[in-house]
């Protein structure tokens, strides 16, 4: 059974459409990455899924159940908020209480003054406490309870911000942009902090980031947006080997994959100087490729290996210690960019320090083609050797 | 004189701070601290404008005060009047902000209609007032009259006197007040809403309570601070509708002050009753320091 | 404060409204209330309008009707504006409120500047009777303040109307705050680019303050317009007689014809008004600013 499912969202805000009628499944338990440039609609969606805001048509489900009109506190789901939310007044136990006090407590214990003489209050909250600080052991906080959020560094406010999300044991764990406040350092620590949650708790997760290599690097699959519209929805692997369009390509991937115009004759391939005649596969509609950095590499000026091989003009070299990151353009091409990761692990690092001259060879089932639309032309050849590499 | 050169910029930097000040200090000294010192030292004296020369009298102006029959009045009028007043120019305020603020199509016009008694000279309108007041012909009763209700004596009954005006003052503080909510309460981070929302807060009360009135809260300490001292302060609204009347059942603090020193000429004995009164701000203030850094220390 | 609500985006209200819907109705009721109580609050606006167009004997009918059955608004704007000295009365307050505004302006820039961002002896200590100051009200130095004036002669002046206000404590409790956010690296700056601090003053932070030069000064203009108790005390003569204290002498039956005196009522909060229509946002900032930093 799917944890959850979208189907057919569509959200204007005024004249603009933010989501165009956008559906996708995820399974019980998975761990999905909403991603995309700020204002594809990716934080809309989880605001939609959350209940915060109504979708103008479409549905959305949770474990089955049409939730559309249910609010937030009837989905059973959590969320970190970006800026973690945390209530300024309350203490670090209060605020993870909250969720349960709310889900426990009718209505008139809740109010001031009537909570301190109800009874059904008083014999809740010592189970209410002892659940709170099994969270905040588990999230290494248990010291923190009785401070206030303002007394927090920003890595222990996030730990709040997931308690509080924990302690209900939510259908679906949302999370908006939770790591963007917190220094590099830190990022990489919760990034495999949250990992290990998911994996301990087994919830559905639905993460929103514009970070690719957050996306990348925590999810099964990942949700690439653009403009309201899902551009492909498939593991980190896939989008990078096996992308769907030129947007997918140059989102994914850092640094940057070169995309190269090319021209097509009857049977030939022209990138920059160098054509390549016989192609076995029908691409008249090909004009542009993509090909990234480390798919490329250099070659001596006598090898004639690789099935393109052009003279390579360095503007600039990055040297990172465990490869070097060349900036410069391909004979013929000297409009586009293009990118070579060198690294030293297999032996370019040698080819670099030596030669005067570079070139650069690459073959052609290096390439992803592209039409004039940047839609990913397909060959059933290369794709199949594309996955079998990738995996 | 040689090593002046070095440390010029901030000597001449002083110089201009010292000349930047000195009018502003001055006057403060003329206006604030030389005139305070002086109703200290009348206050001591039995120095009145309409006779020549005066002695110390020690604190007999402050003795007095205790067996002043009019004193011990306007000192209760004050706290009666306090005590009508201040809830009225909390909650109504509070409550209209509240409701104003979630608004999106009214809430401007709503803002402005609010606010204007607030812009408005409270001397005139609070002639209006007594004319709307009138207990013969006035609008107010003829609309009681109208609603099946006997007429009441607004400014001419001693025991309703004080309501009246506290209507009046009231309704020319909502305003006032409404927008310092408002400004609180647009300072509450949205988000926050939303968390609660998600958290099972998305009941009315259990925003309010849990979100709202905590985060609301130092605002909330500006404002009945502020009414509080404003309630002290009335004095222009006797000034025009009653005179302190009837029978001086209207007769506030700052009123009875005013008519000791301005219409009775008791300088001395109104220097002694300014100085109480300070003491009574002061008081307040430090009041509100203190609340206002325990809520930051605890925030 | 309006524009932050006017910046909500749409979707968050109209979500906000379907997960509402069973009580649209209610909201439909509380706006309706909401208009109700701005029509109370309103009257007595309308009622002195409405009176003011009148003849005497119609002012007190006990059915009330906005429009007179003989209109005299006419001459009873007439009557305040020429036959009575309104005219003198309006000007009076518009002089005291701008002279006093001027030299508030002129003597509390300098010395919000220099407690701000200039290190001098005695710094603290002027601040605390800032401070201190702003706790002290006109009703309780006025004693003293009226004897000097007495002592020179000075009673019945425009001076005498403006002299306790020339310093204003708030403002220089206000535009220190004001300053002090002003970020020091700008004025560093200035001073290597060879700006003299009064240029610094003049052509930075000035320009900079204008929001609350702007605020402040619609706060002390209505205050001082409004203001009756010091006019009270130091106006002896019809020709030094502000607007404001005009309105105490209809206390003795000063005026029978009630349609005139409504007039002249309207005529002394009409200014006010003006200025608010067209200024509201400084207004309201106005009092915020009094609350927000403190």
């Amino acid at each position: 059974m799917a944890g959850l499912e979208l189907r057919n969202i569509r959200k204007s805000f005024g004249s603009t459409d933010v989501l165009k009628g956008l559906s996708l499944e995820i399974a019980d338990g998975e761990f999905l990455s909403l991603v995309g440039e700020s204002g594809c609609g990716k934080s809309t969606l989880l605001r939609i899924i959350s209940g915060l805001e109504a979708p103008d048509s479409g549905e959305v489900l949770i474990a089955g159940e049409v939730v559309n009109t249910a609010s937030p506190k009837d989905r059973n789901i959590s969320m970190v908020f970006q800026d973690y939310a945390l209530y300024p007044h309350m203490s670090v136990a209060q605020n993870i209480a909250m969720p349960l006090i709310m889900a426990r407590l009718p209505l008139h214990a809740r109010l001031p003054l009537v909570n301190l003489v109800s009874p059904r209050a008083r014999s809740i909250k010592p189970v209410i406490a002892s659940e709170v600080e099994a969270v905040a052991r588990q999230l290494r906080i248990e010291h923190l309870l009785n401070r206030r959020p303002a007394e927090l560094s920003g890595g222990q406010r996030q730990r709040v911000a997931l308690g509080r999300a924990l302690v209900r044991h939510p259908k679906l764990f949302l999370m908006d942009e939770p790591l963007s406040n917190l220094d590099a350092k830190l990022r990489v620590e919760v990034r495999k902090e949250i990992t290990e949650l998911h994996q301990s708790t087994g919830y559905t997760f639905v993460y929103v980031t514009h970070d690719q290599t957050e996306a990348m690097t925590m999810s099964h699959r990942v949700a690439l947006l653009q403009k309201g519209e899902l551009l492909q929805l498939a593991t980190p692997s896939t989008l990078y080997a096996d992308p769907n369009s030129v947007s997918v390509a140059r989102f994914i991937g850092s640094p940057e994959i070169n995309i190269l115009p090319v021209s097509v004759g009857a049977e030939d391939l022209r990138v920059g100087t160098v054509v390549h005649p016989g192609l076995a596969f029908n691409l008249s509609s090909c004009v542009q490729i993509g090909l990234r950095p480390e798919a490329a590499r250099l070659v001596g000026s006598q090898d004639v290996s690789t099935d393109f091989k052009l003279a390579y003009n360095r503007h600039l070299s990055e040297d990172l210690g465990h490869e070097v990151l060349l900036h410069g353009t391909l004979a013929g091409v000297q409009d586009t960019p293009f990118r070579l990761r060198v690294s030293q692990a297999i032996g370019q690092r040698a080819v670099l320090d030596t030669q005067e001259e570079l070139f650069v060879g690459f073959d052609c089932s290096d390439l992803l083609y592209f039409d004039a639309q940047g839609e990913r032309l397909r060959d059933a050849r290369f794709s199949m050797a594309m996955r079998e590499a990738a995996q | 004189m040689n090593g002046d050169s070095l440390v010029r910029p901030e000597w001449s930097r002083v110089r201009l701070a010292y000349f930047l000040s000195a009018p502003a200090s001055f006057l403060i000294l003329l206006i604030y601290v030389l005139p305070i010192l002086a109703v200290f030292m009348i206050s001591f004296t039995d120095y009145s404008l309409v006779y020549d020369g005066f002695s110390f009298v020690g604190l007999d102006n402050y003795k007095q005060m205790f067996t002043d029959r009019h004193f011990l009045t306007a000192l209760q009028n004050t706290l009666i009047y306090a005590a009508i007043f201040i809830p009225g120019a909390f909650v109504l305020p509070l409550v209209l902000a509240i409701a104003i603020q979630r608004r999106r199509r009214f809430r401007s016009i709503l803002e402005v209609l609010y606010f204007m008694p607030v812009t408005s000279t409270l001397t005139a309108m609070t002639l209006v007032w007594r004319a709307l007041l009138d207990s013969n012909q006035g609008a107010i009763n003829n609309l009681l009259v109208g609603l099946g209700f006997g007429k009441v004596n607004w400014l001419g009954d001693g025991d309703v006197v004080l309501i009246s005006i506290a209507m009046v003052s009231v309704w020319g503080v909502i305003g006032f007040n409404m927008v310092l909510f408002l400004a609180g309460l647009t300072a509450i981070p949205k988000n926050l809403y939303e968390a609660a929302s998600i958290d099972g807060a998305d009941h009315p009360l259990d925003r309010f309570f849990q979100v709202t009135w905590p985060l609301l809260a130092p605002t909330a300490l500006f404002v009945s601070v502020n009414t509080l001292v404003t309630a002290f302060k009335l004095f222009d609204t006797v000034a025009v509708l009653t005179r302190g009347g009837p029978d001086r059942a209207s007769e506030v603090y700052l009123y009875l002050a005013y008519l000791e020193g301005f219409e009775n000429f008791n300088m001395a004995y109104a220097c002694a009753l300014s100085l109480v009164f300070l003491t009574v701000l002061f008081l307040v203030a430090w009041l509100q320091t203190r609340l206002g850094d325990r809520r930051r220390t605890h925030a | 404060m309006s524009d932050i609500a006017l910046s909500q985006p749409q979707p968050g209200f109209l979500g906000f409204l379907v997960s509402l819907k069973p009580r649209s109705l209610a909201d439909a009721i509380g706006t309706c209330l909401l208009f109700l109580g701005a029509w109370l609050v309103l009257f007595p606006f309308v009622w002195m309008l409405s009176a003011s167009l009148k003849p005497a004997n119609e002012v007190y009918d006990s059915e009330f009707s906005f429009w007179p059955e003989t209109f005299m608004g006419g001459v009873n704007y007439y009557g305040v504006l020429f036959e009575q000295p309104y005219l003198t009365f309006l000007a009076n307050s518009f002089i005291v409120c701008i002279g006093i505004l001027i030299v508030q302006l002129i003597t509390a820039v300098p010395v919000a500047y220099a407690l701000a961002k200039l290190k001098f002896k005695g710094k603290s200590i002027l601040f605390g009777f800032v401070v201190a100051s702003l706790t002290i009200p006109i009703n309780v130095t006025s004693i003293p303040i009226y004897l000097g004036l007495v002592e020179f002669g000075l009673l019945d002046t425009y001076f005498s109307l403006m002299f306790p206000f020339f310093v204003s404590v708030f403002a220089i409790f206000l535009f220190r705050q004001f300053f002090r956010d002003y970020p020091d690296s700008i004025i560093d700056a200035a001073r290597v680019d060879g700006f003299s601090e009064i240029e610094i003053i003049l052509r930075l932070i000035l320009p900079a303050a204008v929001p609350a030069l702007a605020a402040f000064s619609v706060f002390s203009v209505v205050a001082h317009w409004n203001d009756l108790y010091w006019p009270l005390i130091v106006v002896q003569s019809q020709n030094k007689m502000t607007a404001a204290l005009s309105m105490l002498q209809y206390q003795s039956d000063f005026d029978n014809d009630y349609g005139r005196t409504f007039a002249s009522a309207t005529v002394v909060t009409l200014p006010m008004v003006i200025i608010f229509l067209f200024a509201r946002r400084l207004f309201i900032r106005s009092i915020t600013m009094t609350g927000v930093k403190g």
